[in-house]
């Protein structure tokens, strides 16, 4: 009977919806959804990362000190407040250990919250900034300028990208040649870096050829970033001609075995090699 | 007013009401439960405190004025009913469980039953008193917490039980405790295990050592306990065997004696008396 005296007196835009849709109990369900985007500076910081609701028809009051009302299903329709895409708010930490990229021994750092528990805090290469650790690692905190080893923040990690590669020597089968720093230049730039003259340092014995001996042997080189950081690089020599029937085939690098030209070098060429997989690892 | 001072405790209308006081039955009042220890009940009763707001804005304001219309009424907080799955408890989820109720968010369609859950992650902890790494299922709530006590073992310590809820946290809790109390903290470097208990011997003021030996019990495990430490004082049960034994010996014994003290009586003087007493035959023989 309603329903026919308001489609009478409505306008039809509103009627439509009155008429149409069949539901029980009309005040409530056509309550408008509640803008809770106000309710989003009241959050605490630790409800973030959790649903976080608030009611939309509320509980009717109670006793004082009484018992709860026992709730209707309509007291259960939950409007989330949902924060947005936010990051997690930052941490203070001290670095308890040299990291390279980030700084030395004592400095403190602000980080968002999961990337310093799970970069920093979990492998233990810093602690928070609390006021008892502040106390213990005063001496460091102080320091920080003297502890400085290298020369920017990003010189340690290059120097250890530097020491990643291995740089191939292709040197000529026929024509005699003795290795200088052009030609180490090229070798670098083949293997992707690139560097001037004055920055790299050979091996102070002169290596000449052709010569059969030092086809796929290792010598190392050393490039200094900034004047401080001094960068270890393996090279391999390798002899190459433009004829395709005497031509040598490259092996990857990193391929046994690993035959130093000097006898001297054979610990460190080892030793380099031995703790390739650490540098690799070590990689922030 | 004297004469009032000289009853103990006069609460006026209370202690007539508290004649009729029956406590409710619950776990800790009834069936084997109720001979628990008071340092398991202290616990308990911390444990089914109210948690504090997770999923909702609490509400603080004792009254509340309507801007519109200036009408004051009473503030009163209702938490969203909150589920504690079984997952739940074999991880470390900061206190955030599952919520169940319904989104309504067009009006001109019906409401649809829906669950709000947090976002889980697979991450580790650091317990420095236990000198531990654990892998566990976590949530982004949790390392904020671990961040605003500065560290793991200081936000498990600091921590009341109704708050930490989940089984793994409650254990690893009762676990750093009776480490700290009886001083056996597993570090290899000795300068280091006196670094750390130093840093957390002050949270033994809190906890007297016979709590932390009923601390973070479930229900069942502290009766099975108690049950345990009952059965060990009272000693090993004897078999019956044992006791009839001793009493048999002593029987025979007793025997023994009498015999002997009749033969050392003189035999009697008349032979008469002798004969009567062998036709007699209500006569006991010993």
């Amino acid at each position: 009977m309603l329903r026919v005296l308001f489609r009478q007196y409505l306008k039809p835009s509103e009627s439509v919806f009155m008429s149409n849709v069949p539901v029980r109990n009309k005040h409530i369900s056509r309550t408008p959804v509640p803008d809770t985007s106000k309710l989003i500076p009241l959050l605490d910081e630790t409800q973030l990362f959790v649903p976080v609701v608030h009611r939309r028809h509320e509980v009717p009051l109670r006793k004082v000190n009484g018992p709860g009302r026992k709730l209707r299903s309509r007291h259960y329709v939950y409007d989330q407040i949902v924060p947005g895409t936010v990051p997690m708010p930052d941490v203070e930490v001290i670095l308890v250990q040299d990291v390279p990229g980030k700084g030395v021994k004592g400095t403190k750092l602000n980080i968002p919250g999961d990337k310093a528990y799970a970069e920093f805090l979990i492998p233990q290469y810093a602690v928070y900034a609390s006021p008892e650790n502040e106390l213990k690692y005063a001496a460091e905190i102080k320091e920080v300028a003297n502890n400085a080893q290298f020369s920017t923040l990003s010189a340690q990690k290059t120097a250890l990208c530097i020491s990643q590669h291995t740089a191939f020597f292709f040197m000529n089968m026929k024509n005699p040649w003795t290795i200088e720093k052009w030609h180490a230049r090229v070798a670098f730039r083949q293997a992707g870096i690139v560097v001037p003259e004055d920055c790299i340092e050979l091996p102070k014995q002169p290596i000449s050829g052709p010569d059969p001996d030092k086809q796929g042997k290792h010598f190392i080189a050393y490039i200094t970033i900034n004047g401080k950081e001094r960068a270890p690089i393996l090279c391999r020599i390798n002899h190459f001609i433009n004829d395709e029937d005497q031509k040598i085939a490259v092996p990857p690098r990193f391929t046994p075995p690993f035959d130093p030209v000097f006898e001297e070098d054979r610990a460190q060429v080892d030793a380099f090699i031995h703790n390739r997989s650490e540098i690799q690892r070590f990689n922030i | 007013m004297a004469h009032r001072r000289l009853v103990p405790e006069n609460k006026g209308l209370q202690n007539v009401t508290k004649l009729y006081y029956v406590p409710k039955p619950s776990v800790l009042n009834e069936g084997r439960g109720r001979n628990l220890p008071d340092a398991f009940k202290r616990f308990y009763l911390e444990l089914i405190q109210e948690p504090a707001a997770v999923h909702h804005i609490p509400e603080k304001r004792k009254y509340i004025r309507d801007p519109a219309t200036g009408i004051v009424r009473r503030g009163q907080d209702d938490p969203p009913p909150v589920i504690y799955p079984k997952a739940f408890h074999k991880g470390l989820w900061g206190g955030a469980g599952i919520l169940k109720g319904f989104s309504h968010n067009n009006p001109k369609l019906q409401r649809f039953p829906k669950y709000w859950a947090p976002q889980y992650e697979t991450s580790v902890v650091y317990s420095e008193v236990l000198d531990m790494f654990i892998t566990t299922i976590m949530t982004k709530r949790t390392i904020q917490l671990i961040h605003k006590h500065y560290g793991f073992d200081h936000y498990l310590l600091q921590t009341p039980a109704c708050d930490l809820k989940s089984d793994l946290a409650l254990k690893i809790k009762r676990n750093i405790l009776l480490a700290l109390d009886k001083n056996e903290l597993p570090h290899t470097n000795p300068e280091k295990r006196e670094q750390v208990y130093n840093a957390y011997k002050h949270y033994l003021e809190k906890y007297d050592s016979e709590f932390i030996e009923w601390y973070g019990l479930k229900i069942s495990e502290a009766i099975l306990k108690m049950e345990f430490e009952m059965e060990k004082a009272a000693g090993a049960p004897q078999p019956l065997k044992v006791l009839y034994r001793k009493e048999f010996l002593q029987e025979l014994q007793e025997a023994d004696i009498k015999k002997e003290e009749l033969e050392d009586q003189p035999a009697p003087a008349s032979g008469i008396s002798s004969i009567f007493s062998k036709l007699n035959p209500f006569k006991r023989n010993n």
